[in-house]
């Protein structure tokens, strides 16, 4: 029995992506989008801190007797510009990859 | 018989004063509010903090505080900003080094420019006091205007009934420059300041037995 014999055409070939992104891309460009859409929401939501980012919070207190002014620090997190910064970043780079690395259509003659 | 008497009164109340002892002023305070503030300007915003770990003996006599003397000391680990990355900086051996320098100190040489005035609670003294200021293992005398109010009796105001004792509260604020106590002298200055704003505010106490 012999066997098949390769096939010439490319009729069985799937077909080439040169008009299309895949859909990969496109899932990580809108999740990059809402990346950075997302940290500046929290950013935002969290007071618009154009500071650095504190992990603790300075509350000023007052001593009656003496008038003397003191702070007592509670633990809170307040993103600032380097978090939106850091976080803008990410997100762009997220988005930016699927704009690289793609592989060349490979056309079968 | 009346001259007699105020006469007498009088030469009490002079021997009194002639006689009268300086007051020693513990100042770790129980409620741990003294705290010495510390800002440096930056980029994005200026770096502020505090250190609360406040230790020392001051002498005091209320009749006489051109006399004063005392040394205040101020654990340098205590030293916080609301950032812990930054107070770790702040701490390491690029910047304060707290391990090899745990403390910083003042030791009160001489007050000058000596005013006293009565307050309503007892007394207040402004004055200009010169001493020896000690960073980074970096000693300098430096001399900077200072507030001291005495508060007699006020000490049960603050803890609890019957506990008597007096109070002094001393505030003074000064600017130092890094460079003067080697906190990286010359460097990054375009991204924090060489001046360091320093505002002292602490209360001793003295309780009477």
């Amino acid at each position: 029995m012999a066997l098949p014999a390769p096939s010439t055409t490319t009729a069985s070939s799937p077909p080439p992506p040169a008009d299309g992104i895949a859909g990969w891309r496109i899932v990580l460009r809108i999740f990059g989008a809402f990346f950075v859409l997302a940290i500046f929401a929290y950013w935002a939501a969290a007071g618009w801190n154009r500071g650095w980012t504190k992990d603790k919070i300075a509350a000023p207190k007052l001593d009656e007797v003496t008038g003397i002014e003191y702070v007592e620090f509670q633990d809170r997190f307040v993103p600032g510009i380097d978090f939106l910064t850091l976080g803008s970043c990410i997100g762009i780079a997220i988005a930016g990859s699927t704009f690289f690395f793609r592989k060349k259509p490979t056309i079968t003659p | 018989m009346k001259n007699i008497l105020t006469s007498a009164l009088l030469a009490l109340g002079l021997a009194g004063s002639l006689t009268a002892t300086p007051i020693s002023f513990d100042f770790k305070d129980p409620k741990g509010v003294n705290n010495v503030q510390f800002k440096l300007d930056a980029i994005v915003e200026a770096i502020s903090g505090h250190a609360n770990g406040i230790t020392g003996i001051v002498s005091f006599d209320p009749d006489a505080p051109e006399a004063t003397t005392g040394k205040i000391i101020v654990a340098a680990n205590t030293m916080t900003v609301s950032n812990t990355m930054m107070t770790q900086h702040l701490r390491s051996d690029q910047w304060l080094d707290v391990a090899a320098n745990p403390e910083i100190t003042f030791e009160l040489g001489k007050l000058s420019n000596v005013k006293t005035t009565d307050v309503p609670d007892g007394k207040r003294t402004t004055a200009d006091v010169t001493g020896k200021l000690t960073i980074k293992g970096v000693t300098k005398e430096i001399t900077t205007p200072v507030k001291i109010t005495y508060l007699p009796d006020a000490l049960e105001k603050r803890t609890k009934p019957g506990n008597k004792g007096d109070l002094l509260v001393v505030r003074a604020e000064f600017t130092v420059t890094r460079k003067d106590f080697g906190i990286k002298p010359g460097q990054m200055e375009d991204k924090v300041s060489d001046e360091i704003g320093l505002y002292v505010a602490i209360v001793g106490t003295a309780p009477k037995s």
